[in-house]
């Protein structure tokens, strides 16, 4: 099947005769195709034009680690290496002698939040988008996915706010339940848990042994009272009272909630890559639905979910306002999980506006930490991944699994399509035993309760931004310059900031989308081409990642030193360079999985018809990556529209409407952050909603228009 | 389209890129402490205010990428040293805006707490941890205070409100000073059981929502989350007038008392006592407001300041200098009035006259 718009393929190709067809597609393309020196131009030009595109975002990339290399000497220096990296003592302002800075606690503190949201979202994340691909009834499927992706619209500061007045005070009681009957809840949670390591079993061994490995180590030490890190701190157990308002859970809790549309999103979009013949293959074989979600579905989807998670991670790693929200931010290695914890993205964005030199080195240098991990963990993710790769296709698989088993379906497909050809269906149905059909049924119902787990949450999230946003929509709203009294609203609106939204992020998605589906391009062809090409995507790759990884307000922060300095003064265009620093490697990540997944024997054949690479990719591969790659862009102008630690220092924000590209500009973000963190009374708090409804419709409106798009595109295409 | 059509729409659109405005309107940024009074001045001027701390409004301020900053603290001399060798060897001139109160929150069954300066530094850096200690319950005679252990909540980013605060702490205990140090935007806080928050509603929060909990916020956030009623009225000595029995007449006499005043615009006034001021020495006109003693005064009440250039043309700024003049005279103005609404009170007629002329020695 080759999917090619019509009047752009041109070739066409006698086959030739049985007898001379090679075994090989290769030797057949050299025997039968011998491309003129046009079409080989045009691959080169091709070629040169990704790469180049590849070449800008590895030289901005360098520059900015180079650049934030370059700002923390001082603490190299200062402490050393391993005294900053090792230190516990994070003093800017000391009663006596010099400031200390160390980076430990923070580094702590990122790693168990952001893993306590994995562990939560990854499963629940995989869960919705299987439920949205195949489980869930059809009619069902688009509009739980169309919700879930809307809240990546949501701006941090909000998700922040809704943790710190919805989900914290919801959580609490449980939480102080949890800490006075720490053994029993433990069982319970490590119950839950080991369903959803079983559901997504297979497809994931090696992460189920690694969380079964954390649990039993939990357990172990929740029963005999033992210190994560001994000699550190005294004795804890890891989930004792007392409860406050910030702590690592209620992090953990909210970054969970944060990260899930991002990874449901870009997963739903792998797993709508799936081709259909496979999971039918598999269906035709004998197997159950569960059985071909696991043997047929998630093998093909494995890279592309790591990658999803990947993206999740670099959010919450990245993470700075929500966090700094319900975190209590109190440096704080080994205490309990109900205890305070801080994030390192969480002490630079609230740090940074006050810090002398030395703790601004500090960090700039806590950043590069950031990076360092995220890279780690995203080269871990992906040898994982490679290792797992190798060895029989998921359907050869599937058929060693069952042809040993006394109820294993027939062992050639041919053979079952052709009883049921025979029009005896119920008997031709090779028979499923009782086992398995519990066994599928009750995967199919862990998927049903991960989907209620994970769309209740997001779903009450934005019933409230519906709820108190819905009374704020009125043309006044929309006509009227912003408010300065939080305690005199009326009659005031969201205009400017609005405005401002539009031109930053227009910008940032006219810089970052072009140059990041070339640079996924040319990470695609790359790959594809071996050799030098094949290095220099895999290089482009690490540098994606740690771009990935880059907290937010580091991006503002270079564009500030690089640009900001250089015009002399504040601007929508620096702005809209940050945001796009920001977008960037979502829509190259995003863009790279997708186009990994266009089914290979689409691609050769294209080839082998003698269609360039270039020809290839524009007529077969992108318009079958097209859905994924749009909903790649859609995730990162959602993320860069409800930015706001970069602005701050770039576009600075405005009182005023557009003056000019070279002018400050204001935005919905810095507005709603000005209005519930800087201040809050009932009328910013209902404004803030306001806002970020306007938000959501803002990127609801550019779903649809991209949908549409697609609609009007795909009919044009014709099956062959 | 044809290309005329074309082109005009494209010049068109260049236009509206480049376009300057008539007046151009000048930005500022730094400290959040004023930020609301500050953006009220700019929405009725045409200029605009971004509160992000001070340290990153000097920062700003030294780099010319604003055309004035709001700080709460003084430039170090190393600041001074940068912006001297960065703009052309200009100096920054301070002007004082307002007066603001920093209010005590506190959240237990007792009620209205009577604090002053030495308990509040123990319980701030750690000397005191349970709310029945005795040095609490010596000023709180009658009232039934929890056995439980203090939750402090305080600011999670640095601040001015932090750096008053902790200005008046380091004023009043002696064991605040030694344990935590001199004051900060980021003091290190010593107490036990911290929760640190962003933003002074933060703080608000964190008192409303965890029991036998204390904070510091300012005035106008502390009055936005209701917390008005459970604010502590803070002690310090006062002369006080009383009628003392002498060879058996009465005689009234001034006796120094402790008394316990709540923050509201008359005692915050009252606490700025200098009849001279030297704007010069920015941080003797802190030190001065905190801790005063004088009679009917807020004990915890700071001032902020506008940072302007010394020289706009050698900074490179001459064409803000206008901005700027309008700004303060509308600060020193009509402005005055407006700050009452955000829990400021306005300036004393000395800060008031000495910032005023201070208007005249910026330089063209």
């Amino acid at each position: 099947m080759l999917l090619v718009r019509p009047g752009h393929v041109t070739v066409t190709l006698t086959p030739p005769a049985d007898d001379q067809i090679p075994p090989d597609a290769t030797r057949w393309q050299m025997a039968g195709l011998r491309r003129s020196a046009l079409s080989r131009l045009s691959d080169r030009l091709y070629l040169g034009l990704t790469g180049g595109a590849a070449a800008v975002a590895i030289a901005v990339v360098a520059y900015l680690i180079w650049a934030t290399w370059d700002q923390t000497s001082a603490v190299w220096d200062t402490f050393g290496v391993w005294g900053f990296l090792a230190g516990r003592e994070w003093i800017p302002s000391p009663a006596e002698g010099d400031p200390v800075f160390g980076a430990l606690p923070f580094i702590y503190g990122t790693l168990v939040t952001s893993a306590i949201a994995m562990l939560i979202a990854v499963p629940l994340a995989v869960g919705i988008a299987l439920a949205t691909t195949v489980v869930l009834p059809r009619p069902l499927r688009g509009p739980v996915s169309g919700t879930i992706n809307l809240l990546a619209a949501v701006p941090s500061v909000v998700f922040g706010f809704w943790g710190l007045v919805v989900l914290v005070p919801a959580a609490r009681p449980v939480l102080e339940w949890v800490a006075a009957h720490n053994l029993r809840t433990l069982a319970i949670a490590i119950a839950v848990l080991a369903v959803m390591a079983l559901a997504s079993s297979h497809g994931a061994r090696v992460f189920s042994l690694a969380s079964a490995a954390v649990l039993a180590a939990v357990i172990a030490m929740t029963l005999w009272d033992l210190p994560l890190v001994p000699h550190l701190d005294a004795p804890y157990t890891l989930l004792s009272g007392p409860v406050i308002s910030g702590s690592y859970v209620m992090a953990g809790l909210v970054l969970a909630v944060m990260v899930l549309p991002v990874i449901t999103a870009v997963a739903r979009g792998v797993l709508a890559t799936v081709p259909r013949e496979q999971q039918e293959a598999a269906l035709a074989l004998g197997a159950t639905r569960a059985e071909m979600i696991r043997h047929s579905m998630l093998p093909w989807a494995r890279s592309g979910i790591v990658g999803a998670s990947a993206l999740g991670l670099g959010r919450a790693l990245g993470e700075t306002i929500a966090l700094a929200m319900v975190a209590g931010n109190v440096q704080n290695i080994g205490g309990s999980l109900l205890g305070p914890t801080y994030s390192a993205a969480g002490v630079i964005a609230l740090q940074w506006g006050e810090a002398g030199d030395l703790q601004m080195a500090a960090l700039t240098a806590l950043g590069l930490v950031i990076f360092a991990i995220t890279l780690l963990v995203n080269m871990l993710a992906r040898m994982l991944v490679r290792r797992g790769a190798t060895g029989p296709g998921p359907v050869e698989r599937l058929r060693g699994r069952f042809s040993h088993r006394a109820d294993a379906p027939a062992a050639d497909a041919t053979d079952v399509r052709h009883r049921l050809r025979a029009g005896n269906e119920e008997r031709a149905l090779p028979r499923v035993s009782v086992n398995r059909r519990v066994r599928s049924a009750g995967f199919e119902g862990a998927v049903l309760v991960m989907v209620l787990m994970g769309a209740v949450p997001l779903g009450l999230l934005l019933f409230e931004v519906l709820r108190e946003g819905v009374g704020m929509m009125s043309t006044t709203f929309f006509t009227q310059p912003q408010p300065v009294d939080p305690n005199d609203v009326m009659g005031y609106g969201i205009k400017d900031a609005l405005i401002g939204t539009l031109v930053l992020s227009g910008i940032a998605t006219v810089i970052a989308a072009p140059l990041g589906l070339l640079t996924a391009i040319f990470m695609s062809e790359g790959h594809a081409r071996g050799g030098v090409a094949g290095r220099a995507a895999d290089g482009i790759g690490v540098f994606v990642d740690v771009l990935l990884g880059m907290p937010s307000i580091m991006a503002g922060v270079t564009v500030y030193l690089a640009i900001v300095t250089a015009m002399g003064h504040f601007s929508a265009l620096a702005g809209g360079i940050a945001l796009a620093i920001v977008m960037f490697p979502i829509v190259v990540r995003s863009s790279d999985e997708m186009l990994r997944l266009v089914a290979g024997g689409q691609k050769e054949a294209a080839q082998a018809l003698g269609a360039p690479r270039w020809r290839t990719m524009w007529s077969v591969v992108l318009p079958a990556a097209a859905p994924g790659i749009l909903t790649g862009v859609m995730l990162a102008i959602a993320r860069a529209a409800g930015e706001t630690a970069p602005l701050l220092f770039t576009s600075l924000g405005s009182q005023q409407g557009f003056e000019g590209l070279d002018k400050p500009i204001a935005s919905l973000p810095q507005f709603i952050y000005g209005f519930l963190i800087q201040v809050r009374t009932d009328g910013s708090v209902r404004f803030s909603w306001g806002a970020t409804l306007v938000l959501v419709g803002f990127i609801l409106a550019l779903t649809l228009v991209a949908r549409l798009i697609m609609r009007f595109t795909s009919a044009r295409e014709v099956q062959q | 389209m044809n290309r005329s059509m074309r082109t005009s729409i494209a010049a068109g659109s260049l236009a509206l890129i480049t376009a300057v405005p008539a007046l151009a309107s000048s930005s500022g940024s730094g400290a959040t402490f004023p930020a609301l009074v500050y953006r009220d001045w700019c929405q009725q001027l045409g200029c605009s205010y971004t509160g992000k701390g001070s340290s990153g409004g000097i920062r700003d301020f030294i780099a010319g990428t604003v055309d004035f900053a709001g700080t709460d603290a003084v430039m170090t001399d190393s600041q001074v040293g940068d912006l001297a060798s960065k703009r052309g060897g200009v100096k920054a001139l301070y002007f004082p805006t307002l007066l603001g109160a920093i209010s005590v929150p506190t959240n237990t069954k007792a009620g209205r707490l009577r604090l002053d300066g030495p308990t509040l530094g123990d319980i701030f850096s750690g000397g005191i941890t349970k709310w029945n200690d005795k040095k609490i319950r010596a000023l709180n005679p009658g009232k039934a205070l929890p056995s439980s252990d203090i939750t402090v909540c305080v600011r999670a980013d640095g601040s001015g409100t932090s750096f008053g605060f902790s200005l008046y702490l380091e004023k009043t205990s002696a064991s605040f000073k030694s344990k935590v140090g001199n004051a900060s935007q980021t003091p290190n806080w010593t107490a036990p059981k911290l929760v640190k928050q962003p933003g002074n509603p933060g703080v608000a929060q964190c008192v409303k929502d965890n029991a036998d909990s204390i904070g510091y916020v300012d005035l106008g956030d502390a009055t936005n989350a209701g917390l008005t009623g459970n604010l502590a009225a803070i002690g310090k000595g006062e002369m006080v007038r009383t009628v003392v029995k002498r060879k058996g007449k009465k005689v009234v006499k001034m006796v120094r008392k402790e008394v316990f005043r709540l923050p509201s615009p008359a005692s915050i006034t009252a606490a700025a006592t200098l009849k001279r001021v030297d704007l010069s020495n920015p941080y003797a006109i802190q030190r001065s407001l905190v801790a005063s003693n004088a009679t009917g005064s807020y004990p915890i009440t700071i001032t902020t300041f506008v940072l302007a250039y010394s020289d706009y043309s050698n900074a490179g700024k001459a064409s803000s200098l206008g901005d700027i003049k309008t700004f303060l005279g509308h600060a020193y103005g009509a402005g005055q009035q407006s700050v009452s609404k955000y829990g400021f009170a306005p300036l004393p007629a000395p800060m008031l006259a000495a910032a005023k002329a201070q208007i005249g020695s910026l330089q063209k």
